[in-house]
């Protein structure tokens, strides 16, 4: 089920939340709780009910590991490695088999079949989740809870499907904290306000810019100079308000059960370097790529090579991450280089004006994303080829008149086809994500009064409005 | 301020505007779908909705119907009732039709015992990499009487939603002088006077304006929907043997620029599947026709003077000067000299 559909709206969403404090105000916790964890895998069955038994036998499985791990004096390593070893082949099994074989078959001219599978919904966001709980469990790092509320902490539906990736320390207390049981007057406006703000984002911004983006990437044979950096810009905004689009909903639903999720983006097109950005975009991912690849593999605790030698790893599997193909790793790689480009400049103490610091990361950010998007390397080149070519400039036709000068350099005046429109939305969204708030920073704020109610209540309106476009979110894909 | 009063706020806003595009949405009626009639001119309208809805009432009236996309609606019936006696036709044509589409109003005529004698249906670049309609595609969506599913909701769908741009579109078109877009509801066919009477004028010109047929297309229509539309062929041609319908059956003639965009491989196989099921007519490939623009309006749609010619050939008419190269018949099961 979509967030942004009618179905969840205005029968899933509301249905539950109205069951659930009742069987709460009626006193039955352990069955609201029950209620909530099996609302959660109707939830995720919506789509494709055969994905349902592999996240309850993954659920089954970590838990029974879990606990083993917690209860012995000295927890076995291999334990904790085979623990891992099973989640990873479950995530290699559905989401790397083809991937691998493909290539296989290629360099060594063989032709082993491959399986067509669906891949299973959000698994890459649950196997996350719960190997951290395995390693935390061999740290001796998790409090003993029972498994409705361990199942409570994998399938909860705000985060289930796309994050942000929970860490059990900061999701199971408040499970488990009978305060949260009553319904909430101010947690339920915040809720209403965020989930509205993510809405609009994903309804009326991102799926707006996913049209010139589809056309400029999958559609067009070739692009000149403006159409392919307006398609490039276009990804790199759908992209944002897609998925912090996304993180608002699942926090704000999350807030009207009483439960605070982490915060997932901090304007990261802000970001004056690539550290920043890391900081401040998919802030979970972040979290656990350091905690459980980069840390583990020794961090920057063993001098500078290996330093840079982790922090290429680490980003190289978070772009594998993202997705099985050769342009996801190549994602990654540009980051990692990028922050190992970015230690060493820091390192010598060279410094930028904020500007030009800014002008760099984010056109560092908007390229690789090329990357990120194309289905194909050629998709790729094109886009990027076009951006960087000076032979193909075509300026819109109003300008003849003034500029037709410019016809003996090579600059050819015609029609902006399908992009005319990213002329305007283009800049509005600079200014949105340069110079406004973010959605946690306006939550901060947030006021119970007149203002924000008739301002909550224009965009859920035009939200809601807006969703006769369905369309999925783009991280529901990795 | 309370957390109850703010919430009803909230709600009190959302049911507003709620309200206020409702009664925009019905005023201006930009898919035709409450009959308002308020604004007069359609540009574009839920054509698989209105005229299911002006069958059920004037069903008597025919007894024979062309199927197809928008393509064929450019088709007047008397072209076609001229070869075929007793017929009278009814052009059902619907925008961005799939075998899916076709299918579906076939069994429900059937199963409102329509009188249905003669089929002529056309299949074109949709029947490749499409089967059904996307459920936001409001231009798009079956009758709930066809789908058997609740008018009530159907109706609150297209109250609703938001839709600036068919809102804005249908205020321009009837605020402006010219007609650009014109249906006959009682034949079925659509016109475009305001193109048609610029293709007339000077041919040369408008082709060299129009701007769809200069864009360089990509093979990007690969034949994903082959299962579902070999299915769906088949229970058509199964439908019509059972109920003693004849059918016609073509591949209309796409344009040079449409066919541009065909995986050719996965094209042939389209052509081959349709044999193994009956035989049919082929107006597509490159052929004087299809290369020549001012048969066209834009790369998708062409004139009527061509529906023409493909009526002659299918009917063998010797009196209409068809292109030689124009045409040709596909006996079942016999692909390979094609």
């Amino acid at each position: 089920m979509l967030f942004n559909s009618y179905e969840f709206i205005f029968a899933f969403l509301p249905l539950t939340f109205i069951l659930y404090f009742y069987l709460n105000h009626i006193k039955v916790y352990k069955l609201s709780k029950l209620f909530l964890v099996l609302s959660s895998l109707f939830f995720y069955a919506w789509w494709n009910v055969i994905y349902l038994p592999i996240i309850i036998a993954s659920m089954f499985f970590n838990y029974r590991f879990g606990k083993f791990l917690t209860r012995t004096d000295v927890p076995p390593k291999n334990i904790l490695l085979l623990g891992v070893f099973l989640n990873l082949a479950l995530l290699v099994y559905f989401k790397y088999y083809n991937f691998f074989i493909e290539n296989f078959n290629l360099i060594f001219n063989l032709n082993i079949g491959l399986l067509n599978l669906a891949l299973p919904l959000a698994i890459s966001f649950f196997t996350f989740q719960q190997i951290s709980y395995l390693v935390d469990s061999y740290r001796r790092e998790t409090k003993e809870y029972d498994f409705l509320n361990y199942a409570l902490f994998v399938t909860f539906f705000p985060q289930l499907i796309a994050g942000p990736i929970v860490h059990h320390k900061e999701m199971m207390p408040q499970f488990a904290n009978g305060e949260n049981r009553c319904m909430n007057g101010r947690n339920i406006s915040m809720g209403v306000f965020i989930f509205s703000l993510g809405l609009f984002k994903k309804v009326v911004i991102a799926d707006t810019f996913s049209t010139w983006a589809t056309k400029g990437f999958d559609v067009a044979e070739s692009l000149n100079l403006f159409a392919a950096w307006f398609t490039s810009l276009s990804y790199t905004f759908q992209l944002y308000f897609d998925f912090s689009g996304y993180t608002d909903m699942a926090i704000g639903v999350a807030l009207l059960f009483n439960i605070k999720l982490p915060i997932n983006f901090n304007s990261p097109y802000k970001a004056l370097d690539i550290q920043d950005f890391w900081r401040r975009w998919h802030i979970t991912l972040s979290r656990f790529l350091r905690d459980y690849i980069y840390i583990p593999l020794g961090g920057n605790r063993k001098g500078e090579l290996f330093t840079y030698a982790n922090l290429m790893a680490t980003f190289i599997l978070g772009g594998f991450w993202h997705g099985a193909g050769w342009t996801f790793l190549f994602w990654g790689f540009l980051h990692g280089l990028a922050l190992i480009i970015y230690r060493v400049w820091e390192k010598y103490g060279f410094k930028l004006w904020s500007w030009l610091a800014w002008l760099i990361t984010f056109n560092f950010i908007n390229i690789s994303w090329v990357f990120f998007r194309a289905k194909e390397w050629d998709d790729a080149i094109k886009v990027l080829s076009s951006m960087f070519s000076f032979e193909n400039v075509v300026l819109p036709k109003f300008l003849e008149a003034k500029l037709g000068f410019l016809s003996n350099y090579n600059v050819e005046f015609g029609f902006f086809y399908w992009y005319m429109e990213t002329i305007i939305w283009i800049p509005m969204a600079f200014l949105l994500v340069l110079l406004f708030k973010n959605s946690l920073q306006t939550l901060d704020t947030f006021r119970v009064n007149m203002r924000t109610a008739l301002f909550t209540g224009f965009v859920l309106s035009a939200g809601i409005l807006s969703m006769n476009r369905v369309s999925e979110f783009l991280y529901f894909n990795f | 301020m309370s957390s109850k009063k703010w919430l009803s706020v909230v709600f009190l806003v959302i049911f507003l505007n709620m309200a206020l595009v409702a009664l925009v949405n019905y005023v201006v009626d930009p898919f035709g779908i409450f009959g308002t009639n308020i604004l007069k001119n359609n540009l574009q309208m839920n054509e698989r909705f209105v005229k299911i809805e002006y069958i059920e009432k004037n069903h008597q009236k025919y007894n024979a119907y062309l199927f197809g996309s928008s393509r064929i609606g450019v088709v007047d019936p008397k072209v076609i009732e001229k070869y075929v006696p007793n017929s009278k036709f009814y052009n059902f044509t619907v925008s961005s039709a799939n075998l899916h589409d076709y299918l579906m109003h076939l069994r429900y005529f059937v199963e409102q015992n329509y009188e249905i004698k003669t089929l002529y249906l056309q299949l074109d670049i949709d029947d490749m990499n499409n089967y059904g309609q996307d459920s936001s595609d409001y231009l798009s969506q079956l009758h709930p009487h066809v789908t058997h599913d609740s008018l009530a909701l159907f109706y609150a769908r297209y109250l609703l939603g938001f839709f600036p741009l068919n809102i804005r579109t249908k205020i321009e078109v009837n605020l402006a002088q010219e007609v650009k877009k014109t249906y006959d509801l009682e034949n079925g066919t659509w016109e475009l006077p305001y193109n048609e009477k610029a293709l007339r004028e000077d041919a040369k010109k408008y082709v060299e304006q129009e701007k769809s047929f200069h864009f360089k297309n990509r093979r990007v229509i690969y034949y994903t929907q082959e299962v579902h539309n070999k299915e769906a062929l088949k229970e058509i041609v199964e439908i019509c043997k059972e109920e003693k319908i004849k059918l016609y059956l073509f591949i209309t003639p796409h344009n040079q620029n449409m066919m541009d965009t065909f995986v050719l491989e996965d094209y042939r196989k389209y052509l081959r599947n349709i044999s193994e099921i009956t035989t049919f007519y082929d107006f597509s490939g490159y052929n004087s026709v299809t290369t020549n623009n001012e048969n066209y309006y834009e790369m998708s749609h062409y004139r009527p003077h061509v529906a023409r010619w493909v009526a002659a050939y299918i009917f063998n008419d010797k009196s209409v000067n068809i292109p030689r190269d124009f045409g040709k018949i596909i006996e079942k099961g016999d692909i390979n000299g094609h």
